[in-house]
């Protein structure tokens, strides 16, 4: 009943105040420019990935990658298959349909169109689509924060900017990231730099990038610093206040930072001590990576 | 047509005002409308009747921001709605149907102390509301008022799910210490 109140009351709130906290949009953010498609984007990012495995494997080192990836500017070209009015009657259409005769062909169509049209705002506005999140095992150091994170991305919320981070991922894949992160006084994250990687099937793919001087500098123990990507397990996360499902991770893969690169993987005592909040999956984890690739391991720890 | 073009209808009494307003607002409606209800056949007279709300009330009625003028009345007849269905399903025992009974000898209208409460807990919120930053109000907004689902949101924002949920949570920490602070008791 008490929620109920409260709910009842917003509903009764000013009408200046509530016009124009809609009318409030997503920040702009880094710019981006708009060349490509969305598909193109994705299935560039698909052979960028492809190809940085193959770098990998080639014993070119994380730079080579780095610096190729860095040197694309994923762009956006918005092809719109619907015109405003076909769209809004699309959607009224679409609200209109029986529950019954929603079928998952329809409502994947929708999905589709509804996020197209996301993407087309977000072009328009010109900011790209960037993913940070701090979990129960981010580290803080008095100013900046260490913090894993973990997202599910579909290819069509693919905008990236690529000149201060590699936020770009890919179609139906985890993408794993690890974000370093500065609180600002109103309580929320600058995104500094973001390490990540992926797991797409049988195959992993990782896209190293360098960690600055000045953010090592900034990191706990500079010399040896293990930065962890982690796979959702779908289970909950305990934290001291409440169990929470957005914190279900589990470690795919294991890193060090040495000379402000990422450079190998393997160690797990270290990861043990990196995180004591669950030594037992982190190592369950790392032994079943080290089993299933064992030769990227070794080329790693190598 | 724009809002404006609809409103001149209105104001001109065309009943095409209501086959063009339902045509334009019924997406937006039925999303808030179902949010709270869950039912499309409830939906669906709940959206009649906010057609129906609207016809009668303008004119005299002037908004000046018809979407949001649709939205409130869409959420305030979907939670009378829900409160109406909720009192149906009441009724298993002697008692719910004594409360039942007995609602109706509660007069229309609230109380001098009720109606100063909810103006203060009204007061509480906008303060609440104008003191977040720019996003956060945005989201807040969204999805208490619209009651938006935490993904749309975020595309929207261009951020995670996750980074609205944690918003989100922080928010309504925050909302709680600040009714505390005021004094405020539900």
């Amino acid at each position: 009943m008490k929620s109920e109140k409260l709910f009842e009351m917003i509903g009764k709130l000013d009408d200046d105040l509530l016009a124009q906290a809609l009318d409030i949009s997503a920040k702009k953010r880094i710019p981006i420019r708009k060349i490509l498609g969305g598909g193109a984007i994705a299935a560039c990012l698909t052979l960028l990935l492809v190809g940085g495995w193959m770098v990998m494997g080639q014993r070119v080192g994380y730079r080579t990658f780095l610096e190729a990836e860095m040197t694309r500017d994923p762009i956006l070209a918005w092809e719109d298959p619907l015109t405003d009015a076909e769209y809004s009657a699309y959607e009224i259409d679409y609200a209109n349909t029986p529950v019954e005769e929603r079928t998952q062909e329809k409502y994947e169509e929708f999905h589709c169109y509804a996020t197209l049209r996301f993407q087309k705002s977000w072009a328009e506005a010109n900011y790209p689509y960037y993913y940070y999140y701090l979990s129960g095992r981010s580290e803080y150091d008095g100013s900046r924060v260490v913090g894993h994170r973990n997202e599910e991305v579909s290819g069509t919320s693919l905008l990236s900017a690529s000149r201060t981070g590699p936020e770009s991922f890919i179609d139906n894949m985890l993408a794993d990231a690890c974000a370093i992160l500065t609180p600002r006084g109103d309580g929320s994250m600058v995104v500094e730099e973001v390490l990540w990687g992926a797991l797409d099937g049988e195959t992993v793919m990782l896209a190293p990038q360098a960690v600055t001087a000045s953010m090592q500098k900034d990191l706990k123990d500079p010399a040896r610093q293990f930065v962890i990507f982690l796979h959702d397990t779908g289970k909950n996360w305990v934290t001291n206040e409440a169990a929470m499902g957005i914190y279900t991770y589990q470690t795919v893969g294991l890193f060090e930072l040495k000379n402000g690169v990422l450079e190998a993987c393997t160690d797990l005592a270290d990861v043990v001590r990196y995180d004591g909040e669950s030594p037992e999956d982190m190592v369950e984890a790392g032994m079943a990576l080290a089993k299933k690739y064992p030769e990227l391991i070794a080329e790693l720890a190598g | 047509m724009n809002d404006r073009q609809i409103m001149e209808l209105f104001f001109a009494r065309a009943e095409s005002a209501i086959a063009v307003v339902s045509q334009k607002y019924e997406g937006y409606c039925y999303s808030i409308s179902y949010a709270i209800l869950g039912d499309e056949e409830d939906v669906r007279e709940c959206l009649n009747d906010t057609w129906l709300h609207a016809w009668n009330a303008i004119p005299p009625a002037k908004p000046e921001n018809l979407s949001l003028y649709l939205g409130k009345i869409t959420r305030n007849l979907s939670i009378n709605q829900k409160k109406k269905k909720t009192a149906q399903k009441r009724g298993g025992t002697q008692h719910d149907l004594i409360l039942s009974e007995l609602e109706e000898c509660i007069p229309a209208g609230e109380g001098v102390e009720d109606a100063m409460e909810n103006r203060e807990l009204k007061n509480s919120l906008e303060v609440f509301i104008r003191s977040l930053p720019g996003e956060k109000r945005g989201i807040f907004v969204r999805r208490y008022f619209l009651l938006r689902p935490i993904g749309h949101i975020a595309r929207e924002f261009g951020m995670s799910e996750s980074k609205v949920t944690s918003m989100l949570y922080r928010m309504r920490n925050a909302l709680k210490n600040h009714l505390e602070k005021e004094g405020i008791t539900l």
